[in-house]
């Protein structure tokens, strides 16, 4: 079952050899804002047509990993996601490392990126199968329902300005409808200038909203960027074991979440790691210090985010349908290299598939060390740059990102103003990461809304299609226990601390 | 201490919800020239959640007496203008000049912005090599290992 027999071909010396150049090639990728995974694994596959189709899956699978991991660096670092999946690392990893406790969270990071992406890869191991046919009972109600619970993070992220983080979601949903819609092919919001008919791109987006008010601060004090302390250096490998394993559901129902959302195909790392961030702070007794600083923050985006690896590789490979947009360059590679993804490929190629997941496990172990060591020097090279290179260096950075998305100058632009736009509204109480919420999470809510939509008019009850299948009263039930939980433990506590007064 | 904690009132907040609002009515307005229901359903839903939650903000903001305490920052926020401007205006030279000169004007224009240390002989002459150096590394990493097609300027052509 567990295709054992396939461990030793996985780490035969040139696969092992190649995984580890993959994962240190994907880190330093994923590391750079406006690199993603996704190019990463592209530029990678026409060095894979001389391999053999097991090698050149692994070191693919390799770089995947790293990628999504390295995205971890620059958001901790700089307050920028290196990779859309790692938004939500901005929210604790940043304060963690402003107060100087960068190298911490880049080893929590780690640690929690090596868990995740070992469930996801133990998933794909062992219940594929079962698993794909979760994939094929989300339909775009379940969609739908699926970016709201996404949504409601806005309320954690507004802590005390709700009304404030909703407009600012709600002006990121906007955004999102920008350029030609989805089902209908109209052309919304344009104002006339073409260049917007290709809607507003997430990277630059994130890279402006993210970077820039970071850019506009740094360079208007004298100040260091990170705080240093100075009884706390190396890797702090013990701190961050504990405050990644001290609470152990975190990590398991992060994972279990990214292994999940990664099988729904177009959902995503950035949703998997968004939501388990939600969940870890309605769970977490420490609500209050979610994006502060919290470490648990860190924990639950990364170990989601390296799960959606091993999990969109299921229905790739079950199926035929990508997961996330590397897998489908992964899934077209596999086709080059004369495999046929389908229910019977466990059978029929044994020794690829077995050897590559087996591969992939391995690439995940590899990620620690490689991880650690580069963090740790991603970090030293942080603090010791002076102001009069860090700033111009982020700057021409941001301006690459930007453009090498869609080799667009129109995006440096939005990048730009977008920019200028979250400083302003960010410093009035309106937070930057609801408007990216509303961004990411917009077309697909408007998709699965409209297609509901679309089927249930078809039908003849729009509404029952919208709310009345199960798995969407599963997750509208959720969604509504979220709600409620944290206002009747407040209220019961409330209650206590009143009758205690009483007595 | 960069931060000084005052009291006053949320003006700027104000502004924003407003600023907001009229943004939310510019896109109800586009969606007038839709035909097909499956264009505008979603926007208008998001832009009648924009009013309805704007308004209600504004209506709090005005009613209530009492005031936010804002962080008055005490930075030197002229860097700042002159940072987005030199990108502003390094964007805007790509077209005509390409993408390596823009960004290395950009890099060398905003190491001066950010430099805060005494500018000493050794510094006056190093940083801008540095950054030329620094600049043309990034840009051949790009442009070499990440296959990035960048513009060439239609000034030397």
């Amino acid at each position: 079952m567990f295709g054992f027999e396939y461990l030793l071909a996985a780490i035969s010396p040139i696969n092992l050899g190649l995984a580890l150049l993959g994962v240190i090639a994907g880190t330093i990728i994923g590391a750079l804002p406006g690199l993603t995974a996704t190019m990463a694994v592209a530029i990678l596959v026409p060095m894979t047509f001389t391999m053999e189709p097991v090698t050149a899956l692994i070191v693919m699978g390799a770089v995947y990993t790293g990628a999504v991991y390295g995205g971890a660096y620059s958001a901790i670092l700089l307050n920028t996601p290196g990779t859309p999946s790692a938004i939500a690392t901005t929210f604790d990893g940043y304060p963690m490392a402003k107060r100087g406790d960068g190298n911490l969270a880049i080893s929590i990071a780690c640690l929690a990126s090596v868990t995740g992406g070992l469930v996801g890869a133990f998933a794909l191991l062992t219940i594929s199968p079962y698993l794909a046919s979760v994939a094929l009972a989300f339909g775009p109600a379940e969609y739908f329902w699926l970016a709201v619970l996404g949504l409601t993070l806005i309320a954690a992220l507004s802590q005390g300005n709700l009304l404030k983080g909703i407009l600012a979601g709600c002006f990121g949903l906007l955004l999102a409808t920008i350029g030609v819609a989805e089902i209908s092919a109209d052309v919304r919001f344009t104002f006339g200038m073409p260049s917007l008919l290709g809607g507003i791109a997430i990277i630059p987006a994130l890279i402006g909203l993210y970077c820039i008010p970071v850019l506009i601060d740094l360079i208007a004090t004298p100040e260091k960027h990170l705080n240093v302390k100075s009884e706390s250096s190396g890797y702090r490998l013990n701190e961050a074991l504990i405050s990644t394993f001290k609470a152990p559901l975190n990590v398991i129902r992060s994972s279990v979440i990214g292994t999940i959302v990664g099988i729904l195909p177009g959902a995503g790392g950035s949703i998997a790691s968004l939501v388990s961030y939600a969940e870890a702070r309605r769970s977490s007794k420490k609500t209050e210090t979610f994006g502060k600083g919290n470490p648990e923050g860190i924990v639950a985006t990364e170990s989601a985010n390296n799960a959606t690896v091993g999990g969109g590789l299921v229905p790739t490979f079950v199926l035929g349908i990508p997961g996330t947009p590397p897998d489908a360059i992964i899934l077209g590679a596999m086709m080059i290299q004369g495999l046929r993804p389908g229910p019977s490929l466990y059978n029929d190629q044994p020794e690829v598939i077995y050897t590559f997941v087996w591969g992939l496990v391995i690439a995940t172990l590899l990620m620690l060390p490689v991880g650690l060591f580069i963090g740790r020097y991603a970090y030293s090279a942080i603090l010791a740059l002076p102001k009069a290179f860090l700033v111009p260096s982020v700057v021409i950075m941001t301006m690459i990102g930007a453009y090498a998305v869609r080799n667009s100058v129109t995006d440096m632009i939005i990048m730009l103003v977008l920019g200028v736009i979250g400083w302003v509204l960010n410093r009035y109480g309106y937070s930057q990461s609801s408007i990216v919420l509303g961004l990411i999470l917009g077309r697909i809510a408007e998709q699965g809304f409209v297609q509901t939509w679309i089927i249930g008019t078809a039908k003849g009850n729009p509404f029952l299609e919208l709310v009345g299948r199960p798995i969407s009263m599963g997750i509208i039930a959720f969604i509504i226990a979220s709600f409620a939980f944290p206002l009747i433990s407040k209220w019961l506590k409330a209650k206590k601390d009143k009758d205690y007064v009483s007595e | 201490m960069l931060v000084n904690k005052l009291k006053v009132k949320d003006t700027a907040g104000i502004l924003c919800t407003l600023s907001l609002l009229i943004i939310a009515c510019i896109f109800y307005y586009d969606t007038t020239t839709m035909v097909d229901s499956d264009s505008y359903v979603f926007p208008r839903a998001i832009i009648m959640g924009i009013l309805l939650v704007g308004v209600v903000r504004l209506g709090i903001d005005f009613s209530s007496k009492q005031t936010e305490k804002r962080a008055k920052i005490s930075a030197n926020y002229l860097r700042s203008i002159m940072l987005i401007v030199t990108m502003a205006i390094g964007i805007s030279l790509i077209p005509s000049l390409g993408f390596l000169p823009a960004i290395m004007i950009t890099y060398i224009t905003t190491m001066y912005l950010a430099m805060y240390e005494k500018w000493t002989n050794l510094r006056r002459w190093s940083y801008p090599l540095i950054s030329v150096v620094v600049v043309t590394i990034i840009f051949l990493l790009f442009e070499r290992v990440f296959i990035v097609q960048f513009p060439d300027g239609t000034l030397f052509y």
